[in-house]
């Protein structure tokens, strides 16, 4: 059985290594766009920091491809699938499949605005990109967008000596983690530690001569020699799309809950996909690591002929901004408006949190400060426990301690904190 | 090996013995934040217990992790860690239901329990017999691991 | 530094200054920690015959050595200052886990001198110190501060005064969270005279043992050692009040301000029935093994819904004997106690000193305000709340039985204490017993703590010897595994006719619990009976790094108890201070009086047995050049 993989990223890569687990003889082909053997891109930003050295970003070296019998051809891009013949096209030639799994990814997202394609303009999504701005010295650095891409990249550049200005169009710092209180606290941090931040501002254009100069929004000019550009990402569908595939309408490849597209025996997983958020059961965009590693699971084992249901992704995001942990699950309270919702939040010198209600579950959870717990409170998130059911237990001292770990939870939603 | 941390909550009255042996024997020095067994409290109900990384058969820990520093070993079905390749993202710990990583702020590393080569420091040192080393055969002490995926109201149904 | 986390803290409140001092091999190896920190700091830095309430007056907190290693009870934080009731060196000693924070905050002491201009709180966070405004608190009960102050503060420990630190109330204690406490002396009023409502304490550093496996080892030695104790587990499920009973049947309570020996329900309401009937949980310090504490829920009657860590034989003897309330009312008086922020036993004497007198006539229903009776919990309540509000008699009260007993005329044969310091539990009249001497020998004054035998005999009740000599009540294995230097062995007990010397127990079993207060153990009989100073020299040596012997310690603790006796006596203590109230030579119960000459008589021994002067109890001065004290 001859498996074929687009894309040599987290989902790639867990899909590989899944179909090798359970099948020490099935041949795995791998397409990567790139030529690095597989990086996290998460820890760019480390990189950038100077808390880890280049060579660590890398998971895997040349070496291990050949060793899991994975045979990847480097810097290829498919151009076509053939889904008649069952083949992909490179510019190489074509290679057949028997099962074909996209995991092609996403790209990062600049406005088409005037001076964008000055020197000096950056993305952070590949190594390739960070060895740029490396390269290019930043010194006087705006990031524009506030998302976690965003806030670790301005924590990173100030952290390496650079004088940073971050930008966000909404009105408040990583408007779609945090609620207004936490996201001031986020934002204390930032300025705390010299990162200018600008909120309700909108970026105009980038101006220079030959590179990057002077950033201009809606409220000011602000010199500086680079800007990088952390305000979303494009999913790479237009090859399932050119190939019959069905597109979602958030723009991602449909899958159902086994990870198949709407062509036979092509699976499709990570930020490429359109997924099911497991809160609401509705289509949802899920963009994060963890997540395209368990689609791609899920993926390999249908693959392999091993029914498998994925149970829907919920967003978590986990920042240490400063050596602050700021942690936001599920949905907000902004993205809850026009529905019925709870609020239970506590805070004090050290830490602050809020958790999200909705119709008695738990939909969403911040915190800034905290760290021990809360993987108590995602497990009652994914198991749509209802907050009666948990306090039932919680409150009765026998059964708590047969499930001691909801000790924890149950402080964060039933303890009352008094103020000074 | 299968034999794991087995542990009997009720049986806790929060003295702190694990959480400084389990420091003092991995990390050469007392501090309860670099144990890996950690105790919870609810000091208004006087309730201890103590919560330790599953050894998950799936663990959620690994899917988590941004650098996939985290696997099952193969011999001993422990979940196992490449320390050197750890970031200190803590991905892993905010998504452990159990409580089970510990994040060493000297080094910047999360670490979880590796029942201290099979021979636990925590369960010697407990004087109360809440923390035991035994068989997972057997169903009650196995499904544990699992217990964080099933809704409350199937581990204790009500009436 | 190992096992030290190193520092001493300064706190000055008049000023704000915060010093961070080291601390010298020297005063380690000589003062240990804990009480041997605290003494040597009171002595060089407190002016002799200053007002306890003055800000003049230095509070200091001595975390024991052996705190933060898992040695088994290694908990206890030495508490101590120049004490508002007896005027001497006053100080106590509690477990917890406040200790734990200060020291891996980084400190091994703390020192707080002067006085605030408004009311504070120190917040401690590693390196950062912060005196706090505590305007929001002050007023509030100690339960209701800390829920305030831990909500805040997530995760830190807290030492705090209650309302009646605050209104110097003399006896006032300092609370160590929700249910611990340094409680006897005063401390909780010298701690209102500075005007600090508490001290909120997080560490997050870590402590580094010498030899971590060598630790481990002695520390599994000590567990073994502990639970092979005979008391061992009948504590472990009954705690401390597995004496009250014994003490009942030898007619040795303080029932009714020390006029009865006992009480007809007293094994109702005081026998181990009672554990089990209100409580179904144990509670630990830190690293101990025992968990002698019980978690208490009284769940119908007058006091239902009551939560209390409670039911241990201080509090019961202090109540339900000194001023006869039942089991209930007893659990209540302990709650309102650690609310109030008051000693249990000076408070339990207060009030059946204020029955008495009522009873007797002396104080009447318009100095009080209603009536008094033994057992009548609601006007013992009224009483206990006048007192720390310092309302109508309780202003006169709150200066503690020997101070009130000086404003009515023949109150002074009920004011049972000594040195201005209420005497707790037992009647010396009923048992008489090494225990009992140390009530007059204690250096903070009429106190069961800093003296008991390590071997005590609870089975047998004689006195065939002058008080000089109790039963030893053992065989020969128990003597073999006394850690006690062989030929002092032989000298104290007498195995072929069954007695141990008093005098000479005394000395070990003091300067024993002094190293206890040192190193940071707890002084439980199941730890007394098998912890002796071989292991804690071990453990001393393991953790920190400086090798000591059994002797060094025992030397370092007699040092230690000698620099406390100079501290008291350069406060003006005097022999004839250390008697026993009068009541004691002159009433009888149940036929029993103490014999004052044979009482002077075996404190002479005593003196003796130290190297002090017989006559004045001034230490010798080959005794202070042996222990170094000469200077």
């Amino acid at each position: 059985m001859r498996f074929v993989i687009i894309g040599n990223g987290a989902a790639g890569n867990a899909a590989a290594e899944t179909i090798r687990k359970y099948d020490e003889n099935a041949e795995i082909i791998m397409f990567s766009s790139e030529a690095f053997p597989e990086y996290s891109a998460c820890a760019l930003p480390d990189y950038i920091s100077g808390w880890i050295p280049r060579s660590h970003l890398f998971l895997k070296d040349y070496d291990d491809y050949k060793h899991k019998q994975i045979k990847i051809e480097w810097g290829q891009s498919v151009t076509e699938i053939d889904t008649v013949n069952k083949q992909v096209i490179t510019e190489k030639g074509m290679t057949k499949y028997d099962k074909l799994i996209i995991a092609s990814g996403s790209r990062a997202f600049i406005p088409p605005i005037n001076g964008v394609n000055l020197s000096g303009n950056f993305v952070i999504k590949s190594v390739s990109d960070v060895d740029r701005i490396i390269e290019h010295e930043p010194s006087q650095v705006v990031v524009v967008g506030s998302g976690n891409i965003g806030v670790e990249a301005a924590e990173a550049l100030e952290i390496r000596g650079c004088k940073v200005t971050l930008i966000e169009l909404l009105g408040r710092v990583m408007p779609k983690a945090f609620d207004a209180k936490a996201s001031a606290l986020l934002y204390k941090i930032l300025t705390n530690n010299n990162i200018r931040v600008l909120t309700d501002e909108k970026v105009l254009e980038v101006k220079g001569l030959k590179q990057v100069e002077e950033l201009v929004t809606n409220r000011r000019n602000i010199p500086c020699d680079t800007v990088i550009w952390t305000v979303g990402v494009r999913q790479n569908v237009e090859l399932a799309q050119k190939s019959g595939i069905s597109i979602g309408k958030l723009g991602g490849i449909k899958v159902n809950s086994r990870m198949e597209t709407s062509q036979q025996d092509i699976y499709a997983c990570g930020d490429c996909i359109e997924s099911i958020d497991l809160l609401t059961g509705q289509p949802a965009l899920s963009l994060l690591w963890p997540n395209a590693k368990r689609q791609a699971q899920v993926a390999a084992l249908n693959c392999l002929g091993k029914p498998t249901e994925y149970e829907g992704s919920v967003n978590i995001i986990v920042e240490e901004i400063y050596d602050t942990l700021c942690v936001s699950i599920g949905f907000t309270e902004e993205m809850l408006s026009g529905r019925d919702f709870q609020v239970i939040e506590n805070g004090n010198e050290r830490f602050y949190y809020r958790i999200v209600i909705s119709n008695g579950l738990i939909v969403g959870w911040q915190s800034i400060g905290i760290s021990n717990g809360i993987g108590t409170i995602l497990a009652l998130i994914k198991t749509r426990t209802p907050i009666a059911e948990v306090k039932r237990v919680w409150q009765n001292s026998d059964l708590v301690a047969k499930v001691p770990w909801y000790l924890t939870a149950g402080n964060f939603l039933f303890h009352e904190f008094s103020s000074i | 090996m299968n034999k794991r941390l087995i542990i009997h909550a009720e049986k806790c009255n929060g003295c702190g013995i694990c959480e400084l042996v389990c420091a003092l024997s991995h990390s050469k020095q007392w501090h309860p934040s670099l144990s890996c067994i950690k105790i919870t409290a609810d000091e208004e109900r006087h309730l201890y217990f103590p919560t330790v990384c599953a050894q998950c058969i799936e663990p959620l820990c690994s899917t988590a992790c941004l650098m996939n520093v985290i696997q099952k070993d193969v011999e001993t079905g422990l979940t196992v860690r490449d320390e050197l390749s750890c970031i200190g993202c803590r991905a892993c710990e905010t998504t452990c239901p159990f409580s089970g990583c510990t994040y060493d702020y000297i080094d910047g590393k999360v670490v979880n329990c590796n029942l201290c080569q099979g021979d636990p420091v925590c369960v010697k040192y407990c004087p109360n017999g809440a923390l035991e080393f035994a068989s997972i055969e057997g169903a009650a002490a196995f499904k544990r691991h699992d217990s964080a995926r099933y809704r409350l109201i199937e581990i204790f149904p009500e009436g | 530094m190992y096992g030290y986390a190193g520092k001493i803290l300064d706190v000055n409140l008049s000023t704000g200054q915060i010093l961070k001092k080291g601390i010298s091999p020297q005063l380690a190896k000589q003062y240990l920690g804990g009480i041997g920190f605290n003494a040597r700091i009171l002595y060089d830095e407190i002016p002799v015959g200053i007002d306890p309430l003055s800000e003049e007056n230095v509070l200091v907190f001595g975390v024991g050595t052996l705190v933060g290693s898992p040695f088994p009870t290694a908990s206890r934080t030495e508490a101590s200052a120049k004490s508002p009731m007896t005027e001497l060196y006053g100080t106590s000693n509690s477990g917890a886990f406040f200790g734990t924070q200060l020291k891996g905050a980084g400190y091994d002491a703390l020192v707080i001198k002067g006085r605030a201009l408004n009311p504070v709180y120190l917040y401690i966070e590693d390196d950062k110190v912060e005196i706090r405004d505590a305007g929001a608190l002050w007023g509030k009960d100690s339960w209701e501060t800390i829920n305030i102050l831990k909500s805040h503060h997530y995760g830190a420990e807290i030492a705090l005064i209650g309302p009646a630190g605050e209104n110097l109330v003399r006896f006032a204690s300092i609370e160590n969270g929700y249910h611990d406490g340094w409680g006897r002396t005063g401390l909780g009023a010298v701690m209102g005279s500075k005007l600090l409502k508490a001290i909120v304490v997080r560490g997050s550093k870590g402590i580094r043992p010498k030899d971590p496996q060598a630790l481990l080892k002695t520390v599994k030695e000590g567990q073994d050692l502990i639970k092979s104790a005979s008391s061992y587990k009948v504590f472990t499920e009954y705690g401390t009040l597995n004496a009250s009973i014994p003490y009942g049947r030898f007619g040795a309570l303080s029932a009714h301000n020390f006029t009865k020996g006992t009480l007809p329900d007293w094994s109702e309401k005081a026998g181990r029935q009672v554990i089990d009937k209100y409580s179904d949980r144990h509670i630990a310090c830190q690293s101990c093994i025992i968990a002698c504490g019980h978690w208490v829920e009284i769940k119908e009657g007058k006091y239902k819904g009551l939560k209390v860590k409670d039911l241990e034989i201080t509090p019961t003897v202090s109540f339900a004997a000194t001023v006869g309330l039942n089991t209930e009312a007893t659990i209540k008086a302990t709650e309102l106690c650690q609310k109030y922020g008051v000693d249990i036993v000076s408070a339990g004497g207060v009030i059946g000193f204020a029955i008495e007198l009522f009873k007797k006539g002396i104080i009447t229903r318009e100095d009080v305000g209603y009536e008094l009776d033994w057992g009548d919990d609601d006007a013992a309540f009224n009483l206990l709340e006048d007192i720390i509000h310092v309302k109508g008699i309780g202003k006169i009260l709150a200066q503690g039985t020997k101070r009130a007993a000086e404003y009515f005329t023949g109150a002074d044969k009920s004011a049972i204490h000594v040195k201005g310091l209420e005497i707790p539990m037992i009647d010396p009249r009923g048992r008489w017993s090494t225990w009992t001497l140390g009530m007059l020998t204690n250096i903070r004054g009429g106190d069961h703590l800093r003296c008991r035998n390590p071997v005590e005999n609870l089975r047998y009740n004689e006195n065939k010897h002058d008080y000089t000599k109790e039963r030893f009540g053992f065989k020969k294995p128990m003597y073999d595994k006394l850690d006690m230097p062989e030929d002092l062995k032989a000298k104290i007990i007498d195995l072929e006719n069954d007695i141990v010397d008093i005098a000479q127990m005394s000395k070990w079993a003091e300067d024993l619990i002094n190293l206890y207060n040192a190193v940071g153990v707890c002084i439980r009989p199941p730890v007394m009976e098998k912890v002796g100073p071989t292991i804690l020299a071990q453990a001393y040596s393991d953790f920190t790094g400086i090798k000591v012997s059994a002797a060094d310690l025992m030397l370092a603790a007699e040092r230690i108890w000698n620099l406390i006796k100079l501290f008291n006596l350069r406060e003006g203590e005097e022999v004839k201070d250390i008697t026993f109230p009068r009541r004691f030579y002159e009433e009888a119960v149940n036929g029993k009086v103490l014999d004052e000459d044979k009482i002077k008589n075996v404190l002479k021994k005593y003196y003796e047995a130290r190297g002090w002067d017989a006559d004045t109890s001034r230490p010798k001065s080959e005794t202070l050049a042996r222990l170094g004290l000469d200077t």
